[in-house]
């Protein structure tokens, strides 16, 4: 014990506590895990708790008669020895503030410190010095690491920002690209097949027959190149400006068996709801395109022996509805299960018509209503499409 | 209907693009009106073809204007804007042909007095379609002035 510490001893025993009992809150206090620092008016160190030894890396001997603030970060020091000031002037508690410190070993730390006066049992200020003057308590949190963690987070957060705007833009200008390039395409394409178109009304039969061959070629593929802008039109644009309401998926069942009359009477295919279809949150016309979609792949993949049946059932599960559509078709082998939802990937040659549009806009659909869409095996033989929708009430409307 | 024209009726095709001025030319010839298609290929010649200025002195009067909107050195829109200011030729109806279908462009466009805005079909098929109707209604269902 150094002179002072005796001095502060001798202080606490004038204000009428027995040396015995300041030594068993000594003991306490220094196993607390928060550092405390008693200082003189002027900021000499008197006394410090064992926390204090850990939190400066040095010894508490080396640390009483030292100036506290020296430890602290000389842009911090300014402040804390205001509260000191203020707390001598009129006696208040001062806030919390967060703080730095410099470790002896180099190593910068963050902390959360109390200021306040130093009294005795009788409620009145410890005094010491010459001439006697209150005594200030500073109690300090380690706070280093929350702070690390916090500075962390910040960085990741920014990060995260940083990437959800560069995404945003991508995405924005890949819509944009297919737009402007299916637009544009179209219009050297409108040039090409209408000559083509030409040459094929004036001069058929007045050529050879390689040329009537070449020009019904040329006819062919300026046709599938239309239909392929078109199709890569409706996919920059399905899922754009989702309108989201309650929708009944039953009314959409509807409106599905309503779109697909005609085909449904030409294959004798029927649409079975199973049970009870949920109301979900969803915009209405896009989720009639989905099951559109999934209800036409459903009677053009049919098996050639059997009328097709489909059947749309939900079931709910985890604050979200599972609704499948399966059907008795020809299905899907589980190797080409994730690439038929890719745009313009087909499994089937020319006799099927078509482009591998359709999967690919209910998948674009079904993720901007932030679901998931799978396929697997039916319980019917063929295809089954799993759309898992979440069943909050609101989803954020992009 | 109107008595048939006595003169071919004279249209004045702005469009930038040969196939395009190609695929009308053939269309035009379907239709039942005797016409004869002058063509520009740009806007400002377009106005200068209008006025009879420049390479174009004694130009005939244009009956019918076929106007694309996307056009080298004065574009489509400013043309519409000019004729439709022009008192001496903002009575010449002025059909807007062209690619676009976009919203933004057709609100423009009428809002800058266009008489009609109409989207060139892909399908030729429906452009000969397109315009036969246009140049049935324009030059023998309406009457225009100075008829």
């Amino acid at each position: 014990m150094t002179d002072l510490s005796s001095q502060l001893m001798v202080a606490v025993d004038d204000g009428g506590i027995g040396l015995e009992r300041f030594a068993l809150s000594q003991s306490v206090l220094d196993y607390a895990p928060v550092g405390m620092v008693i200082t003189s008016a002027d900021d000499l160190v008197i006394w410090a708790n064992l926390a204090m030894d850990d939190f400066l890396g040095i010894s508490r001997a080396q640390l009483v008669t030292s100036s506290f603030l020296a430890f602290v970060h000389v842009d911090d020091r300014a402040v804390l020895s205001q509260d000191a000031g203020r707390l001598l002037a009129d006696q208040e508690i001062a806030d919390v503030r967060e703080f730095r410190w410099l470790c002896r070993d180099g190593r910068r730390r963050w902390g959360s410190i109390r200021t306040s006066i130093a009294t005795a049992d009788s409620g009145e200020p410890l005094l010491y010095g010459e001439p006697p003057r209150p005594c200030v308590i500073r109690q300090i949190l380690d706070i280093t690491e929350r702070k690390a963690a916090e500075g962390e987070l910040a960085r990741v957060l920014a990060e995260l920002r940083k990437r959800n705007v560069e995404l945003e833009r991508s995405n924005e200008e890949l819509t944009q690209f297919a737009y402007v390039a299916s637009h544009d395409l179209s219009e050297p394409l409108r040039v090409i097949a209408g000559h083509v178109e030409l040459l094929a009304r004036r001069y058929e039969g007045q050529l050879d027959e390689n040329a009537d061959r070449y020009i019904a070629f040329a006819v062919d593929g300026c046709t599938r190149m239309r239909v392929l802008i078109e199709d890569l039109l409706s996919y920059s644009r399905a899922g754009r400006e989702a309108q989201f309401q309650p929708v009944d998926v039953t009314e959409v069942m509807e409106q599905v068996r309503r779109n697909l009359g005609p085909a449904l009477g030409e294959s004798g295919g029927s649409l079975i709801v199973d049970g009870d279809l949920p109301t979900l949150t969803a915009d209405r016309t896009q989720l009639v395109q989905v099951f559109t979609n999934l209800v036409a792949n459903s009677l053009k993949y049919r098996c050639p022996d059997l009328a097709p049946a489909v059947h749309a059932s939900a079931l709910h599960a985890d604050d979200s509805w599972r609704i499948e559509i399966a059907d008795n078709g020809v299905g899907i082998p589980k190797e080409h299960r994730e690439r038929i939802f890719r745009i313009f990937q087909r499994l089937h040659g020319r006799d099927i018509p078509g482009t591998g549009i359709g999967l690919a806009i209910c998948r674009k659909i079904v993720e901007r209503h932030q679901g998931t869409i799978e396929v697997g095996e039916s319980p019917y033989g063929g295809t089954a499409f799993t759309i898992v929708l979440s069943d909050r009430e609101a989803l954020d409307n992009e | 209907m109107n008595d048939v024209h006595s003169t071919p009726v004279q249209i004045l095709l702005v469009e930038d693009s040969p196939g395009d001025v190609s695929l009308t030319r053939e269309a035009l010839q379907s239709g039942r009106v005797a016409n004869e298609l002058n063509v520009v290929g740009d806007g400002e010649a377009a106005l200068r073809y209008l006025r009879g200025e420049g390479e174009h002195v004694g130009s005939k009067a244009t009956n019918l204007v076929l106007l694309d909107l996307n056009l080298p050195k004065k574009s489509g829109r400013e043309v519409l804007e000019e004729i439709k200011n022009d008192p001496a030729l903002m009575h010449i109806p002025v059909i807007v042909l062209t690619t676009s279908a976009d919203e933004e462009d057709i609100l423009r466009s009428y809002q800058l007095h266009a008489n009609a805005f109409v989207t060139k079909p892909v399908v030729f098929g429906d452009f000969v379609e397109a315009l036969v109707r246009l140049e049935g209604f324009w030059l023998q269902v309406v009457h225009l002035p100075g008829e």
